[in-house]
């Protein structure tokens, strides 16, 4: 089970501009993480998926939440029992890359 | 009929809350909808402390709630919240619906007319 989870984690923090990213279960706790997070951030991550679930209760696929901060991002997705919290960062490379 | 603020194109409904969470105008699909404007204070609470090390305290300036065919954008300007639910498609009309657009929730003539017009 771990390895697929460890599978799902290296795929996601291949992509371009991840600094790190975490999988939590429904009770918050810290499945597993890839790269520069911290598995603290499962409990607040969890609270927020939970948080958003209230705004459209009727619907079936789950929202995705995006936090900008300047250059950087955070993603949240429940997907189920799980939640996922992506750090990204935007770096002068791949801003040119994308205004190209 | 009035005709409602638009404050992005393909606008489907619209909040501005005060920073105690009071709605101060609402339009659209979010027309007198404390029941969203209270998630949301709920969610702003939330990220104000989402790791120190990334994203500094409070440092968050806009937020995204992404569904399949609409989100939301939430910011925060002069002291109020402004939140908008745009949808995905253009006139909002869903591409997915768009040959029997008048079964579309996004294109009630009474929510958004004023925004199509």
């Amino acid at each position: 089970m771990e390895q697929q989870l460890e599978e799902v984690l290296a795929e996601i923090a291949a992509r371009q501009d991840t600094v790190g990213a975490l999988l939590a279960n429904r009770q918050g706790l810290c499945l597993g993480t890839k790269g520069n997070i911290n598995p603290n951030v499962s409990g607040i991550g969890m609270a927020i998926s939970e948080q958003v679930a209230k705004l459209e209760p009727n619907t079936t696929v789950p929202a995705t939440i995006c936090l900008y901060s300047g250059n950087k991002r955070c993603v949240i997705q429940k997907d189920g029992e799980i939640t996922g919290v992506i750090f990204k960062q935007q770096t002068a490379a791949s801003a040119t890359a994308a205004s190209n | 009929m009035d005709r409602e603020k638009l404050i992005v194109s393909n606008q489907i409904g619209y909040l501005i809350l005060k920073e105690d969470g009071a709605v101060l105008e609402s339009g659209g699909d979010l027309k007198n909808d404390e029941h969203s404007a209270n998630v949301i204070m709920g969610l702003l609470n939330l990220t104000e402390s989402i790791d120190e090390s990334f994203m500094p305290n409070s440092s968050c300036e806009r937020i995204t709630i992404d569904y399949e065919q609409h989100y939301y954008s939430i910011c925060m300007s002069n002291r109020r919240i402004y939140i908008v639910k745009i949808s995905k498609s253009q006139n909002g009309v869903t591409t997915t619906t768009s040959s029997s657009s008048s079964n579309s929730v996004y294109n009630d003539a009474s929510d958004t007319g004023a925004v199509l017009a």
